[in-house]
């Protein structure tokens, strides 16, 4: 293998972790139907508040 | 209060509480979906119906527990003394600006005779320290903050200006109310039960001010302790139905006031299933182990 495509592969490899690492936390895999349904029918109920009474 | 006693009974919490700091951050979550519930503000919930987002209001998270607090050294003594002042509000959409307005109508005065500015609750604190403002309103602990560290003072509690004072309500995505109303049934039977829970006793209530603090508001607990015991009924859990008038008088107060954009129905902007099942709740059957 060349040096060439050793350093494309790389950078190739680098981006699509990225890309993986940037979905995960922004959308999450169960919502694009990555997960099981049971795995996200278990996902809490997240309910939003401010420190505040 | 609901997650803590849920962790501590079975072992973990069936609810995701998510802290913001401010009002339109916590809305700005809700309307990206990612947040099915949320307390949030009764006229704001009211004004992000009107504009045709698809919520339900559920249940209410307490009643009071909101003060007027102007510096120790002021010389404001009532609502009169308020005029020409800068006033801090957490938002246009909130309760609490609501009673600026109605306490101003009271003595004959309108919002022109004062400045009012929104201002994120946690940093009301620090700007009537620093006199950068001459009153703030917000809910508890934030006022009594003000009054612990020996700069603040009570000018009014919410509850002398309009009784059964209604702040944050539930809140809840339609979506979710139709695809899972057992959860919201869940959650709603879970505040019902821990508000009668802390109106049980004292002790409930220095327990549940030491957990709070340090584990979801991040504050000091001697803060909350002081909030839920001076006086005891500085802040009320155990009256949380949705009432349709108080709602009624909240929505003509939002329409005088310009907050509305015309009339809105009770039946429109609430969900009152979840909250009617909630009749003959007991307290949660659960004691802190010592």
């Amino acid at each position: 293998m060349s040096k060439r495509l050793k350093i494309v592969l790389i950078v190739l490899g680098v981006f699509a972790g990225l890309g993986l690492l940037h979905l995960w936390q922004n959308v999450g895999f169960e919502n694009l139907g990555f997960g099981s349904k049971q795995a996200a029918d278990e996902s809490k109920f997240r309910v939003g508040f401010l420190p505040v009474t | 209060m609901t997650d803590w006693i849920n962790t501590n009974m079975v072992g973990k919490g069936f609810f995701e509480p998510v802290r913001f700091s401010g009002w339109p951050e916590l809305k700005e979550a809700h309307l990206s979906g990612n947040l099915p519930g949320t307390f949030i503000l009764a006229p704001m919930a009211m004004k992000l119906r009107q504009q045709g987002v698809p919520i339900k209001i559920v249940y209410l998270g307490h009643r009071d527990g909101t003060a007027l607090m102007v510096h120790k050294d002021s010389n404001i003594y009532s609502f009169k003394d308020l005029k020409g002042k800068r006033i801090a509000i957490p938002n246009r959409f909130s309760n609490q600006y609501l009673i600026i307005f109605k306490g101003l109508q009271d003595y004959g005065m309108t919002v022109n005779d004062v400045t009012l500015l929104e201002m994120p609750p946690p940093d009301m604190p620090a700007a009537l320290y620093a006199k950068a403002v001459d009153a703030v309103i917000a809910g508890e602990p934030l006022m009594a903050q003000t009054e612990l560290d020996g700069y603040g003072r009570v000018l009014y509690q919410a509850k002398e200006l309009w009784p059964n004072f209604i702040s944050c309500v539930l809140a809840v995505e339609e979506r979710a109310i139709n695809e899972h109303p057992e959860w919201v049934q869940k959650l709603v039977d879970g505040i019902a039960k821990s508000g009668k829970w802390l109106e049980a006793g004292m002790e409930h209530r220095m327990e549940a001010a030491d957990a709070v603090a340090q584990r979801y508001y991040n504050q000091n607990p001697r803060l909350l302790r002081f909030v839920l015991s001076k006086p005891p009924d500085r802040v009320t859990y155990n009256n949380l139905l949705l009432a349709k008038k108080d709602f009624e008088q909240i929505a003509d107060l939002a329409l005088k006031a310009g907050i509305l954009d015309g009339p809105i129905a009770f039946e429109e902007y609430t969900d009152t299933r979840f909250s009617e099942k909630t009749h003959g709740t007991v307290p949660y059957d659960w004691e802190e182990p010592k």
